[in-house]
């Protein structure tokens, strides 16, 4: 039988270790996904997921369900994630996508229909994606992480951001605008570049 | 609308009330703008989704967990009063106490000596060792019996019991000052090691380079 998160919660409170363990199990992946997204490196990222456990479970009793858990987890992840970054005093790093040669890319498993083209092509985008986004303003990546990555309403990023919920809209719109804007211009580097290799390879 | 672009927000997530959004679709059958817009931002949604996170082993490994950090950080309560037990009963607040924090191997981060990050350790060390004495203390003046070892969790229990919220306060202080101190530490051997592995690698390939020619 599955349980639900509060009813997780309400036994690890009491002492059930192992209910805690699920909740770890349950909501790793997405609290590393959101790490890894505010902090850009994956060692970074996995020290703030096992530091955001620790305090979750030493903060158990203080958390009274006044919130999802999983928001009260991301809460706790974000605030690590910004004093990391502020202890570090940097910007997130932007990943770069592993052999992106065609030539490495032809030895890996690829999933059906997915040509090592296409492969090299999703993983450009990936990061293409990524360096756009550490270039936002911390409040609008922070935003749009929420929202596209982790499907929070208006009103639950809200109360999790503590700021109106007009704020996240205008911080969504002009966070999205700003890439939308960004990843445009790197399309048409990217047309323009390959009109000048084919028309350089017809000489 | 417009003016105001920010609305289309709602409506791109289709988290608008039903009134919006017929005002916003009505709106959208005259102004090719924000047809536009609309499609601009749907399509840098779908961009989003490109981004990927790399695979990852767990990193929560549950309890026993390996931990230079004090103890009390990983499993407060259980931890606490197991400390405080013994610190009670056996009367290990001195040095056999501080056996139990000795980090691994570390190295010291840039522009400070590995004397200097010694110095800091032994301090924080220490006022771990007078903490605990004076929660030791602190719970005998409260009760002042000895307490009978029948069982492990009986005596964590009654330990607990002692402890007052000042002195759990105190020690979480230290906790976190120890927590902090240790991941600085951390961080830098990540580094040091790192430069140690690229020093190994250059002089392979110094090496290579001289035995080829």
């Amino acid at each position: 039988m599955t349980r639900t998160d509060e009813e997780l919660v309400a036994r690890a409170t009491a002492g059930d270790v192992d209910s805690f363990n699920q909740l770890v199990t349950r909501w790793e992946r997405p609290i590393y996904a959101l790490a890894y997204r505010t902090l850009g490196r994956e060692e970074d990222a996995r020290d703030v997921v096992q530091e955001a456990f620790l305090r979750a479970y030493r903060g158990l009793k203080g958390f009274k369900g006044q919130a999802k858990f999983s928001s009260w987890l991301y809460r706790i992840t974000l605030n690590l994630c910004r004093d990391w970054i502020r202890r570090e005093r940097r910007t997130p790093i932007v990943a770069v996508p592993e052999g992106t040669d065609p030539v490495d890319l032809a030895d890996q498993r690829l999933p059906p229909d997915e040509s090592v083209e296409d492969l090299v092509a999703r993983r450009e985008m990936s990061a293409a994606v990524a360096k756009a986004m550490a270039e936002l303003p911390e409040e609008q990546r922070t935003a749009i992480l929420l929202k596209e990555y982790h499907g929070l309403t208006f009103q639950e990023i809200a109360e999790m951001l503590d700021c109106p919920l007009s704020t996240v809209k205008t911080r969504l719109y002009q966070g999205l605008s700003v890439l939308r804007r960004r990843l445009e211009r790197r399309q048409a580097e990217e047309a323009s570049l390959r009109r000048a290799t084919w028309e350089g390879s017809s000489w | 609308m417009c003016d105001e672009r920010e609305r289309l927000i709602g409506y791109v997530y289709d988290e608008c009330e039903t009134q919006e959004r017929r005002a916003i679709e009505s709106h959208l059958e005259s102004c090719a703008t924000c047809r536009t817009e609309i499609a601009g931002l749907r399509g840098v949604r779908d961009d989003l989704l490109a981004w990927s996170v790399p695979d990852h082993a767990p990193v929560w490994r549950p309890a026993p967990i390996v931990a230079p950090a004090p103890w009390w950080r990983y499993s407060p309560a259980r931890a606490l009063a197991t400390a405080a037990a013994v610190v009670l009963v056996a009367g290990l607040a001195g040095g056999a106490a501080t056996q139990i924090f000795q980090p691994r191997e570390s190295a010291a981060p840039a522009g400070v000596t590995a004397a200097e990050l010694d110095a800091v350790e032994q301090q924080i060390l220490s006022l771990m060792r007078s903490e605990l004495a004076r929660v030791q203390q602190a719970s005998q003046s409260r009760a002042p019996e000895v307490v009978a070892v029948s069982s492990d969790e009986g005596l964590e229990r009654r330990v607990m019991a002692r402890l007052e919220d000042a002195d759990r306060k105190a020690l979480d202080r230290v906790s976190q000052l120890w927590s902090d101190f240790y991941r600085l530490k951390q961080g830098s051997d990540r580094e040091v090691r790192r430069l140690r592995q690229e020093l190994e690698e250059l002089k392979i390939t110094l090496e290579r380079q001289g035995g080829g020619q």
